[in-house]
């Protein structure tokens, strides 16, 4: 179910979601709806990231606040070109086994 | 043997470089509940088939899998902190920096997978080609970076038999 909302933006915006909405032949309604929910996304995405990054959370949390399983965060990871969140410190004070 | 608990990011990373049952030649090798189910649960096997190589070397007995005192509580890295102090185990194997955060200040012995294949070299389980091939995969596929890979290469060179 479709819940209305209402919101206020500038006239540039507006201008750019009628003609955006004009190329791709579809509603200004569902091309708001898509670019929202892909906001949301991206924008989630980069907070869960810069958090693991940080250290501020494990590997297997930030997988799953990301709905996915740590096999593909790993792969996210090599698309986004970042590294683990293990420092070279960390590496050189790592003991033998 | 050596008592080692792992998280499910290193038991990824030793499977991603056809190290895991090397290792359980030379260490008891110990997993608690949520990071069985983390790297190789039935609905993971059908996604990712490699998790299948986690799964028989539970099913052979070579890796154990515990269940912490307190239940699940859903983050594989806290539940092997809490397991390796309930089974008083000698060392922790994390790939994960908030863990190894964790470890330094609670005093936990921990290592990482560089590390680890560094010691299977040592310890005669793998050949120094083998051992390169295994640092490149934790660079390429585990995300190692560089200057933590490039010091690792040197490390092995420099104990190159």
């Amino acid at each position: 179910m479709l819940i209305p909302i209402t919101i206020r933006i500038s006239k540039e915006i507006l201008n750019k979601i009628k003609r955006f909405s004009r190329e791709k032949q579809i509603a200004e309604s569902e091309y708001l709806r898509r670019i929202i929910e892909k906001g949301i996304k991206v924008e989630r995405e980069e907070e869960i990231l810069v958090a693991y990054q940080k250290g501020e959370i494990h590997l297997s949390e930030a997988a799953r606040k990301l709905d996915m399983d740590i096999w593909d965060f790993f792969r996210l990871l090599s698309e986004r070109n970042m590294t683990l969140n293990v420092s070279l410190e960390d590496w050189l004070n790592s003991n033998e086994i | 043997m050596k008592k080692l608990v792992a998280d499910s990011s290193s038991i990824i990373l030793l499977t991603k470089c056809s190290l895991l049952e090397k290792l359980t030649q030379v260490v008891e090798l110990y997993i608690p509940e949520t990071v069985f189910d983390e790297c190789a649960s039935e609905k993971l096997i059908t996604k990712h088939p490699d998790a299948i190589a986690i799964r028989r070397l539970v099913e052979e007995n070579k890796i154990h899998v515990k269940t912490s005192s307190r239940g699940n509580i859903e983050k594989g890295e806290d539940e092997a902190i809490l397991l390796y102090n309930e089974i008083n185990a000698d060392i922790l194997l994390c790939d994960d920096g908030r863990a190894i955060k964790i470890c330094k200040v609670l005093n936990i012995p921990f290592t990482t997978t560089p590390r680890v294949v560094i010691d299977l070299y040592q310890k005669r389980i793998i050949d120094i080609d083998f051992a390169k091939e295994a640092l490149n995969k934790l660079e390429i596929l585990g995300r190692y970076s560089k200057d933590i890979i490039s010091s690792a290469l040197l490390e092995l060179i420099k104990k190159r038999r």
